[in-house]
């Protein structure tokens, strides 16, 4: 990939995609190539065959999905899974006719059997069920990964896949109902101190340790591997870095300025106990993140504030 | 109060008390709004209280209410507020008019009453200040009139307490005392709405969400003698003793509001009766005071 490369970032408003743009865009890549979700819609072949037919581009990082909580990912089974099957079919398959050199498939951590070992190796994939609310959206991941790894061996052609750990960071979702754990978090804690609540009241015990990694890192493992890595088997991306809920919670409260009780609510469910990825293949390619997990909350929170996710539809009340 | 009422109605909204922001100073408004950012607010911040609490310091209401409104939607304009709902007052309207019950497009046509000018003005020139912001910054907002508000989360405690309140703390000494007959201020004659605030907040929360513009009185239709509201707040407190009417501050003769404009916007709109309501806020006052 050089800078005059014609790369094509799709879902580049996207948490990812957006990274990856800045990314490029800060390392001298001039020749990027976006298109909304208004101006090309990717699950329509045929507008996906005349954009990658006029375009070209010699480089893809697909980045575009249909994403959501748990809730999202339950109640829309099936728009999960035909979205994502429509999207990633189509352009991975376009992008090898019209000349790609190298596409890079973004897939996620979901896409591992719900008891595989922790950390979680590469190799634990199809080896027993999924988590069940979210499989539509993780069988479409993996039939992407399958599809990059049979055009590879069948085409030739360089097709990559990435399995990020949980993500965060700019762009993320602060929507209460809908979003991840860390940015409601974030949220839950600045409304608290905005408005002078005396606690913060934290689903379970706390004890769950979970892994997160900076999006700007994953982007910069995205064009790393990019330039870097050729092969069939897939490249787990994760921070290594463990953390509890409740160690989560507290360093939050203290990016937000908090100084309120931070509460557990044990009598709610913890979900798994441990979500980690083993990264040591991208480790011994030679990739590490840079952003610690406390610098990075700073970035989120300053972005949430500068943003206006502060306010989403906020209303606010003045008694 | 209103807010408190609110609060059961429209969860997942961020109240915000005296405590987080003094509105009075206009660089902490400036920062709340920086820091909140939000798309809609609801202004119901403002110093009240009766007609006594409004002779005796007219500049406090004069001053401090014109200083909350005007900071409050400047920083709205400024951070770009998608709508804004401010609640106004009967108050705001002419101490008379020549037909009643008053209609919004009567809200100019003379000053409001002497003994709460000041009130009554600054009241009003927060709907002259929305109607401002929203030609030349298209602010978009809309203007609650409401009537006298009774209701759970009253003031109880006497001189600051409207009649609704003030009755029931009245009612309930009198029959601790034992007393024979009720003592009333004034002759019992001029009318009056009393809504209970769950209506004012129901209301609120339906030009919220339909974010509808433009200024709305909000009153029951129930516009009654002072002597049948005390009449009702007796019967439901079972105390049934004479009323004995003495003085003559009277306040105005009538000041009632038609909510048809309201009606017409929100069809399925409906108002509490009084003696229901009372009810409600006496079981209330039993389980709070």
């Amino acid at each position: 990939m050089e800078k005059h490369s014609r790369i094509y970032v799709a879902g580049h408003r996207g948490l990812v995609g957006s990274a990856i743009v800045r990314h490029l865009r800060a390392h001298g890549f001039d020749r990027l190539i976006l298109r909304t979700h208004a101006e090309l819609d990717l699950t329509r072949q045929v507008a996906v065959d005349a954009f990658f037919a006029e375009e070209k581009p010699e480089y893809v990082f697909m980045a575009a999905a249909l994403v959501g909580g748990i809730m999202a990912n339950n109640t829309r089974r099936a728009d999960f899974i035909r979205e994502n099957l429509l999207v990633q079919t189509h352009s991975i398959d376009a992008a090898w006719r019209e000349g790609c050199r190298k596409l890079l498939f973004l897939g996620s951590s979901c896409i591992y059997p719900k008891l595989a070992p922790q950390p979680i190796p590469e190799d634990a994939l199809l080896t027993g069920p999924l988590e069940p609310t979210n499989e539509p959206y993780a069988v479409a991941k993996i039939a992407g990964l399958k599809m990059a790894e049979a055009y590879r061996s069948q085409y030739g052609f360089d097709a990559i896949s990435v399995m990020p750990t949980n993500l965060y960071g700019p762009g993320d979702n602060f929507d209460l109902h809908s979003s991840h754990v860390l940015p409601a978090l974030l949220r839950k804690f600045h409304e608290a101190r905005v408005g002078g609540e005396p606690s913060v009241s934290i689903w379970g015990s706390g004890a769950p340790l979970r892994e997160f990694l900076h999006v700007d890192d994953m982007a910069a493992a995205c064009v790393f591997v990019m330039q870097n890595y050729s092969a069939q088997e897939i490249v787990n991306v994760g921070s290594g870095e463990e953390i509890s809920i409740g160690d989560l919670a507290r360093l939050i409260a203290e990016v937000v300025g908090y100084q309120g009780r931070i509460e557990f609510d044990s009598s709610k469910p913890d979900g798994s106990m441990r979500k980690l990825i083993d990264s040591s293949r991208l480790r011994a390619l030679g990739w590490t993140p840079a952003i610690d997990l406390r610098e990075g909350l700073v970035r989120t929170y300053e972005w949430f504030l500068a943003s206006g996710s502060a306010s989403g539809e906020r209303v606010a009340v003045l008694e | 109060m209103v807010g408190k009422t609110l609060r059961g109605i429209l969860p997942g909204v961020l109240y915000l008390t005296r405590k987080d922001c003094d509105l009075e100073d206009g660089a902490a408004v400036r920062r709340l709004f920086a820091d909140l950012r939000p798309s809609a607010v609801v202004h119901l911040a403002a110093l009240v209280g009766g007609i006594q609490d409004n002779v005796s310091r007219p500049w406090d209401y004069m001053i401090r209410n014109t200083l909350i409104n005007a900071h409050v939607v400047q920083s709205a304009v400024e951070t770009g507020v998608e709508y804004f709902l401010g609640l106004s007052s009967t108050c705001a309207y002419p101490g008379t008019v020549l037909e009643y019950p008053m209609t919004e497009d009567q809200l100019h046509l003379g000053p409001p009453a002497m003994e709460n000018l000041p009130y009554g003005y600054s009241k009003r020139l927060l709907g002259v200040s929305l109607d401002a912001a929203s030609r030349q910054c298209g602010l978009k907002s809309a203007v609650l009139y409401p009537c006298n508000l009774y209701g759970p989360h009253d003031s109880f405690d006497g001189h600051r307490s409207h009649l609704v309140a003030a009755l029931i703390r009245k009612v309930w000494n009198a029959r601790r005392d034992g007393l024979a007959e009720l003592p009333m201020l004034g002759t019992g004659r001029p009318l009056r709405q009393f809504m209970l605030a769950g209506d004012l907040a129901r209301a609120i929360a339906g030009f919220l969400e339909g974010r509808i513009p433009g200024h709305f009185n909000v009153a029951t239709p129930e516009n009654l003698t002072v002597d049948a509201i005390a009449d009702t707040v007796q019967r439901v407190m079972g105390f049934n003793v004479p009323r004995r009417y003495s003085g003559d501050l009277d306040g105005q003769y009538r000041k009632d509001a038609s909510s048809d404009r309201l009606l017409a916007v929100l069809p399925d709109f409906t108002f509490t009766p009084l003696a229901e309501g009372v009810k409600q806020t006496y079981e209330w006052y039993l389980q709070n005071s």
